[in-house]
């Protein structure tokens, strides 16, 4: 990263209301991954820039945390929900049939950027399971067929 | 203030505040433990220390535990057994173990190779750590005898693009050795945990090589480490090392303390380089240079004669006995003799007794084109050079050209205590430097300008940045001047202007090992030849601009880089083959030990000197051993002079590392990170 880009990130992060303390550095990767959409290499340097610490300090507490993603999200955001009913209901099907019709796996993006899929824990409506989440809205009482007509559609959308 | 407790019925005296597992090692009691390394301090997260404690429900882990008037400790009772084994186990679970539980296993070494028409390994080569591995030492100790989980194998791919070490993360046991290495004896971060959980293991900022994130290579974690996952690539399956010596590292003038490890198998040789404290990390010349230097196929082997281009191997006799006739047939005026600020004192001493009585003048130092008229500077700045060791005391510390990506890099720690502790730390550098991401203040001159800033310094007049590091420095009680090889050869006068304004100590280091050596024991040139018709190499380059009908005596551990028309060509022992001293940066005496046999039909260059000099029938050249040498130039008073000019004909040599050549030239993983420092330009 030159020094360019490594100021003008500094100035962004003072704008934002950050001062350099060691402690500002959760909250500098979730106000990061808020304003670029995921947490990118270049971000963890500029981070790592602005607190006088080495990447693999950022990286690994960047990494420790399931709420950070380290890719560029896809245009649709997938959840397949695992939690306890789910799971009965047949949710790791549900993943399984994102890895064999997208190609992609936990915290992963489609290559064309078309879909980001993670899996989740639950998402709050157990009566319905098993439950997909496609771009905020819940799809109840899912199969494979059904997921695939799901994904079919928000692909061509 | 002495404790006492006893351990397994034993009654010890311990100090107040050490730790129960360094009460018990002090008194010869083996507790196992992956995690404890000298330096660090403890972090109990491989759980194989545990012991009882008489009064206590849990068994604590014997490294976090302090030692406690009356404590009765028990390291080995059935509990403790089985918990210990327990945690193994666990470990086990994610570590292969082809290599700890095989029917075959102690028979594996001798059995290694058969006897066939063609030699035939046999064995496994699992992993490169194999019979120097610590959790190999912790199993046999606790005698466990096979796995009782289902291995997990991380499957993980095997990182080897960077230079120097290989990283296996499927070996690892997470024990953050590295890690905290990395971070309290360098102050660096390279390493890190990555992910939780199941998943963790150690790794780089996103996967990143180790040269993109700035490693120093220092070898560090690869010393810590217990197991194979950091390997050295030039010491794979070594196996235990017959022996050790401690030397001194040729490399700089720093004379960083090594410590060499052999292994002789027949005519094969195994040499590695290792810091001799392990909390004193060497640099990446050091560490892992050696081995590369000494086994390089270009390597000089046999003494050659070369007659108009005409290459014969004839043996040392001949070889010499010519020699000693082109010498004799010379006129004091027609021979000339110049030395690298490499070579050991000894060889400097000898070299410059038969150059005086060969020419009557001293021998001429490579080194001296390369410094030119700042020569006298440098010496005098060498004359009161002191060690690194000072900087500990500074309360300001102005760097002066020192880069420390790489080479040197292990003097960063001092910068980085200094910055802790609240000192000033100055750098003055024109480039992109490592002190310049930490520096209190970073002085940039524009290309071209250093000496002119070096002035404004020394004047005590200037604008901006330049007007505080006055102010820095006038304020400071204790300053210390710590000067790069690069300001020494470019601009010493002005340092040395700076150096005496403000009184400060100077740390100086030279690139070439010994040239404070090289400026005191010998040397001293009168009236060199003008066009010689002899000139005798010993340990440098070829000058280029010099008569093709010259007859050039070559000694040197490796092959020259030029091809030579008329002369001989002596193999000497290189570093590790010979005995010898060295004077470092601060002057302060230290020996170089011989720890293999010279490679080839190699000989130590004292003895190529005094051979050639008995054949020339000059006296005083009678030693049996470099102990007597040693002596001899120990009661010599030492000259400090230099006089004379530099001869028009004498090139600035090709490289100051070892012998004229530069390091990178004859090590592979050097030459890539020279590659990365230019394309970083």
């Amino acid at each position: 990263m030159t020094v360019e880009r490594l100021i003008q990130s500094r100035d962004e992060f003072w704008a934002a209301g950050f001062t350099g303390d060691l402690a500002e550095l959760i909250p500098l990767l979730q106000y990061y991954q808020e304003t670029h959409g995921y947490i990118s290499p270049e971000g963890v340097e500029a981070i790592a820039g602005f607190l006088g610490i080495s990447e693999a300090r950022v990286y690994t507490v960047a990494s420790f945390y399931a709420q950070f993603r380290f890719q560029k999200p896809g245009k649709n955001h997938v959840f397949v929900c695992l939690g306890t009913a789910c799971h009965v209901q047949g949710g790791v099907d549900l993943a399984n049939e994102i890895h064999e019709h997208l190609h992609i796996r936990n915290g992963e993006t489609t290559p064309d950027g078309q879909f980001d899929f993670k899996e989740v824990a639950c998402l709050g409506c157990c009566a319905q399971a098993a439950v997909v989440e496609v771009n905020g809205k819940i799809y109840a009482k899912m199969n494979r067929e059904k997921l695939r007509k799901v994904l079919k559609e928000h692909q061509h959308a | 203030m002495s404790i006492s407790l006893s351990i397994n019925g034993q009654q010890l005296a311990a100090e107040a505040g050490q730790t129960v597992l360094l009460a018990a090692r002090a008194n010869g009691i083996y507790i196992p433990t992956l995690c404890d390394y000298p330096g660090l301090p403890p972090h109990g997260s491989c759980r194989l220390c545990i012991v009882q404690v008489k009064g206590r429900s849990i068994t604590p882990t014997a490294c976090t535990t302090l030692v406690e008037e009356g404590m009765v400790v028990e390291t080995d009772t059935p509990l403790v057994k089985e918990l210990r084994v327990e945690v193994l186990r666990m470990l086990l679970a994610e570590h292969p173990g082809t290599c700890l539980f095989c029917p075959e296993h102690d028979h594996c070494q001798e059995c290694m190779v058969t006897l066939r028409k063609t030699s035939v390994t046999t064995g496994c080569r699992t992993c490169p750590a194999d019979m120097q591995c610590q959790l190999q030492d912790v199993v046999d100790s606790i005698g466990l005898e096979s796995v009782a989980y289902p291995v997990r194998y991380r499957a993980l791919p095997v990182e080897r693009e960077d230079p120097f070490f290989d990283r296996d993360y499927n070996l690892c046991v997470l024990c953050s050795r590295c890690i905290r290495v990395c971070e309290s004896l360098h102050f660096n971060n390279i390493l890190a945990y990555v992910k939780r959980g199941s998943e963790t293991r150690v790794g780089t900022s996103f996967g990143k090589s180790h040269i993109e994130v700035g490693c120093s290579f220092c070898g560090a974690c690869v010393d810590a480490c217990p197991t194979g996952a950091l390997w050295d690539k030039t010491s794979r399956w070594d196996g235990k090392p017959d022996h050790t010596v401690s030397s001194t590292c040729p490399f700089c003038s720093l004379g960083c303390e090594v410590s060499l490890q052999i292994k002789t198998n027949g005519v094969d040789r195994i040499i590695s380089c290792y810091p001799a404290q392990v909390e004193k990390p060497l640099c990446v010349k050091g560490r892992f240079g050696v081995p590369e230097l000494l086994d390089h196929p270009g390597r000089l082997k046999t003494p050659i004669r070369i007659s108009q281009g005409e290459v014969t191997h004839p043996g040392w006799e001949e070889t010499l006995h010519l020699a000693s006739e082109k010498v004799a047939a010379c006129c004091p005026g027609e021979a000339a003799l110049v030395v690298s600020a490499n070579c050991t004192n000894e060889e400097l001493f000898l070299a410059d007794k038969l150059s005086r009585s060969l020419t009557g003048g001293g021998t001429i130092l490579d080194a001296a084109a390369r410094y030119g008229d700042g020569i006298e500077a440098v010496q005098r700045l060498l004359h009161t050079s002191q060690s690194p060791n000072i900087l500990e005391d500074a309360d300001l510390i102005l760097c002066l050209g020192m880069d420390l990506q790489y080479y040197q890099a292990n003097l960063e720690v001092f910068l980085k205590q200094a910055m802790e502790r609240g000192a000033t730390v100055i750098t003055l550098n024109e480039k992109e430097h490592v002190p310049g991401r930490y520096a209190s203040l970073w002085l940039q001159p524009g290309s071209g300008e250093v000496e002119t800033m070096l002035g404004r310094l020394a004047g005590g007049l200037g604008k901006r940045d330049v007007a505080d590091a006055i102010h820095a420095l006038k304020a400071s009680k204790n300053p210390v001047f710590l000067v790069g090889d690069d300001y020494l050869v470019r601009m010493a006068g002005a340092v040395e202007k700076l150096v005496t304004t403000y009184q400060a100590s100077v740390v100086a280091i030279p690139a070439e090992g010994n040239l404070y050596g090289a400026l005191r024991v010998a040397t001293a040139l009168t009236q060199p030849a003008t066009n010689p018709k002899v000139l005798y190499l010993l340990g440098t380059t070829v000058p280029k601009d010099i008569h093709p009908g010259t007859f050039i005596i070559y000694q040197n551990s490796h092959m020259p880089a030029v091809q030579i028309q008329n002369g001989v060509l002596l193999p000497m022992a290189a570093f590790g083959e010979t005995c010898g001293s060295v004077f470092d940066q601060a002057g302060k005496l230290r020996n170089l030990t011989a720890a293999v046999q010279p490679s080839g039909e190699g000989l130590p260059g004292w003895e190529i000197i005094c051979r050639l000099a008995r054949l020339l029938a000059i006296n005083g050249f009678d030693y049996v051993s470099v102990n007597e040498v040693t002596r001899d130039l120990v009661s010599a008073a030492p000259s400090w002079q230099m006089t004379g000019r530099v001869p028009g004909w004498l090139a600035a040599p090709g490289g100051h590392d070892y012998l004229g050549k530069p390091l990178a030239d004859m090590v592979a993983g050097l030459k890539q990170l020279n590659l990365q420092v230019q394309e970083g330009k």
